[in-house]
């Protein structure tokens, strides 16, 4: 999209946000303390959301964020502190630490069930829709209330439900139409692209009720067209019926919601600081500093960091709308070139289906690439393109069915795994990639990499499970060892600004003799 | 003879039919492996013949009496399950399989009369003698009319399964299965809906027990046993879970396999250890090659 368009996108959004709301207050908390082995996460917190209001939640790695949300939606219970739910007619308050007869009594659990009916809803940021139902089920499960949902009057009084359920297909199928999936209310949630999950996801925590929206990261993973179709569900929500929404999304993605925020919680030492925004001037002020920094539309904010100055950049387009960026910077690039990792003419399957090796017209034509030592080479996709597939393949995880790839010139496409990895294949996979009972540091020794324990010196003594998204992120950044060809599954996720320049850049100790770094699209 | 041969069949797969739909309540609607499945049976089998034996009950107030007992004492399995899962609600499954096993097994006295407090079980011996049902005044001798009871049981079980499948309750159930979390937080009270499964389905096994227990006249702890907790399970396994077509399936091949041994002419001995080395292969075979089972929808991971 051009940049005058974007401009008039953005200043259409801005005006429909200039007045500031004032609606009832929804939500009230006092004084609300969490606290993990001893050190304080949340100390004292005090907050209040008001109808209408768009919050984003600001905050570094680890400053709480997660727990934040996790506590406001019944999934975290914090230490001390007072809850006001004040959404629904009835009103319900929680105080902690509760006493031991609140406990036993079943009416009055501070559980995501129990806010859920006080009006809360969220979403993850790895979508949790029900995978083997259909989407229309997905979204007709939601219903608050429902007689059918007693196993009593299911069987003996079905008529009761009878008609219900007729209205309730009819909505759950318009809604899907809104969301753009008219007449596909009968295929199965797995079957369907990450953006769509999130959009499903997030009509899914409407339909039960929800007038709290708490957002965690919807924006993350998603490609361009993902990220548009995200935010134009969300005007609808906050313009067309005056939603309420908490989001936490990655500095990255942080730009698009610009338009939409009225108010930002700064989450700091435990506290929220409230920022009250008013429409455009901010979101000018923060292009403007992003530009400033070297960081423009087209080369996103890791671009500066992987490159430097004076660094060779070659894109080449690549069928199905991706990219392939190569970097090379000088004094790091070796000439004459020395390949280290070579695919070529690759085929992958995911079950009947060619993944990887095909061009816009399902052709099989295989895909090559080429990785030499001191490149960075970006590879930039939509979602469903294959990333994850062919960082399998890459692995060993998955046989490809035709092709070839050889790591350091050796040939690897029959090794399993481990031999691969002997051979100088270092892989960060973008979930799953630390080990969630070990100690930190532990993980650091485990990849025989003791040397990188002082980098995250502040929590290396905590079980990874405890740690927050970004700092798990630094560990297992940090656990990759300097090997010959380094392969990364969106490695910037998660983290913050300033723990962004923890990744390892090609010349600086640790990092491996070549990268492949694998990103939804942005441009 | 072969008439009566294939009524006898038909008579325990109708009894099967029904442990394996009570059994895919739990295992394929709400992803929770139990192995306590054959002790709600045997309860339901012994509450039969204790009612109808010692009290002198007819068929359907025992019948009732059964399901409502089974029910109530599936809070065993239930109420753990609000904290336990995967594995460890498995191992709970275990704990309460054995418990009533060993209640079964060694509530006896030989000096007392079955039935009383001191005797409840017989123990090891089991009860034998155990009347045929008495519906209304009508007395089910042969085997025909039982073959009429079995299946009339049969499908007003099937019904009620698949009612309730197809009902907004089976829709939540799923859900739990799939994303507990998400559920709850969609404001799913899945506690109750675990209590409310296992109730239904321990209710409808005891059906099985008591028809079971009726039809052979004798009953003794082994119904109660882990293996033939196992052998429900490879029904369904094998059959495939999350349907309704999986089970029914499972059923009849379990059925299927032993009599088609009986044909090969073995020696006794042979055939019943090969039996269970044929269920042990088919789960391994069914395992590697087709987890979802014959017909299933939904795979067990």
């Amino acid at each position: 999209m051009a940049m005058s368009e974007k401009m008039l996108l953005r200043s259409t959004r801005n005006k429909a946000t200039t007045e500031p709301p004032h609606g009832q207050v929804l939500l009230r908390v006092e004084g609300l303390k969490k606290a993990f082995g001893g050190q304080d996460v949340l100390n004292g917190l005090n907050l209040e959301l008001r109808q209408g209001e768009v919050v984003l939640l600001c905050g570094e790695n680890g400053s709480g964020k997660t727990t934040l949300l996790n506590i406001l939606t019944g999934n975290m219970e914090p230490d001390a502190g007072t809850i006001h739910y004040t959404a629904d007619s009835t009103s319900r308050s929680y105080r902690f630490p509760r006493s031991w007869w609140q406990k036993l009594n079943p009416f009055d659990h501070f559980t995501p069930e129990f806010v859920t009916r006080e009006g809360v809803g969220r979403t993850w940021q790895d979508v949790r829709l029900f995978g083997t139902q259909t989407l229309r089920d997905n979204i007709a499960v939601a219903e608050p209330g429902h007689p059918g949902e007693n196993p009593v009057l299911s069987l003996f009084a079905r008529h009761l439900s009878f008609r219900r359920e007729i209205e309730l297909n009819r909505r759950s199928d318009a809604l899907l139409t809104h969301l753009g999936l008219a007449g596909r209310g009968t295929s199965s949630a797995d079957k369907i692209s990450l953006g769509q999950t999130k959009r499903v996801a997030i009509a899914r925590a409407i339909a039960a009720g929800a007038q709290i929206l708490f957002l965690d990261e919807p924006l993350a993973g998603l490609d361009r067209q993902g990220i548009s179709s995200i935010l134009e569900l969300l005007e609808t929500l906050v313009h067309e019926q005056r939603g309420t929404l908490v989001i936490v999304e990655h500095i990255f993605n942080q730009l698009h919601l610009h338009g939409l925020v009225t108010t930002n919680w700064l989450l700091e030492d435990g506290v929220i600081r409230r920022v009250e925004r008013n429409g455009g001037k901010d979101n000018s002020e923060h292009l403007v500093s992003a530009e400033s920094r070297g960081v423009s539309i087209q080369r996103p904010m890791w671009f500066g960091l992987l490159a430097g100055d004076g660094a060779e950049v070659v894109d080449q387009p690549q069928p199905r709308g991706a990219w392939i960026t190569r970097i090379r910077r000088s004094g790091i690039i070796k000439i004459p070139l020395k390949p280290v990792l070579e695919i070529r003419d690759l085929v992958v399957r995911r079950g009947p289906r060619v993944i990887i090796g095909i061009d816009a017209q399902d052709n099989q034509t295989g895909f090559s690439l080429i990785v030499n030592e001191g490149e960075t080479v970006i590879l930039q996709a939509p979602n469903g393109w294959g990333k994850s597939t062919l960082f399998a393949a890459l692995c060993g995880l998955i046989q490809p069915v035709a092709g070839s790839i050889k790591i350091g010139g050796a040939k690897a496409d029959k090794l399993s795994t481990w031999k691969r990895i002997h051979l100088g294949l270092c892989a960060l996979p973008s979930d799953h990639n630390v080990f969630t009972n070990l100690l930190a540091e532990d993980v650091l020794r485990l990849s025989r990499n003791t040397k990188a324990i002082k980098d995250i010196s502040l929590f290396a003594k905590r079980t990874c499970g405890s740690l927050s998204g970004g700092e798990r992120q630094q560990v297992a950044l940090a656990s990759i060892p300097p090997g010959l060809i380094g392969l990364y599954d969106e490695p910037f996720a998660a983290l913050d600004n300033e723990n962004v320049h923890k990744f390892h850049v090609l010349g600086t100790p640790g990092a491996p003799s070549a990268q492949l770094i694998f990103l939804p699209s942005h441009t | 003879m072969a008439m009566n041969y294939i009524i006898h069949l038909l008579i325990y797969f109708d009894i099967y039919v029904i442990v394996a739909l009570s059994l895919n309540l739990v295992v394929g609607y709400c992803g929770m492996l139990t192995l306590v499945h054959a002790g709600f049976y045997a309860i339901g089998g012994y509450a039969y013949a204790l009612l109808t034996l010692v009290l002198g009950w007819g068929f359907l107030p025992s019948l009732l009496t059964a399901v409502m007992l089974a029910a109530t004492l599936s809070l065993a399995v239930s109420l753990p399950a609000w904290r336990l899962k995967g594995d460890f609600f498995v191992l709970a499954t275990l704990a309460v399989q054995a418990l009533i096993f060993s209640l079964l097994y060694n509530w006896s006295d030989p000096n007392a009369p079955l039935g009383t407090w001191n005797n409840l079980t017989n123990g090891p011996f089991g009860i034998s003698g155990i009347p045929k049902p008495k519906i209304l005044g009508f007395t089910v001798t042969d085997s025909h009319s039982f073959f009429l009871l079995a299946t009339v049981l049969a499908v007003l079980c099937a019904f009620i399964v698949w009612r309730l499948t197809s009902s907004p309750w089976g829709r939540v159930l799923v859900a739990m299965r799939e994303d507990e979390l998400a559920a709850r937080n969609l404001g799913k009270n899945t506690r109750m809906l675990k209590v409310q499964a296992l109730a239904i389905a321990s209710g409808l096994v005891s059906v099985a027990g008591t028809l079971y227990a009726a039809y052979v006249g004798y009953l003794d702890p082994s119904s109660a046993s882990l293996e033939e907790s196992i052998l429900m399970l490879s029904m369904v396994i094998v059959g495939g879970v999350g349907n309704f077509r999986g089970p029914v399936i499972g059923a009849i091949v379990l059925i299927a396999v032993p009599e088609l041994l009986r044909f090969l002419d073995l020696p006794d001995a042979l055939a019943a250890n090969l039996r269970l080395a044929i269920y042990g292969l088919l789960l391994v075979l069914m395992m590697h090659f087709r987890p979802q089972g014959i017909s299933g929808k939904y795979r067990l991971s």
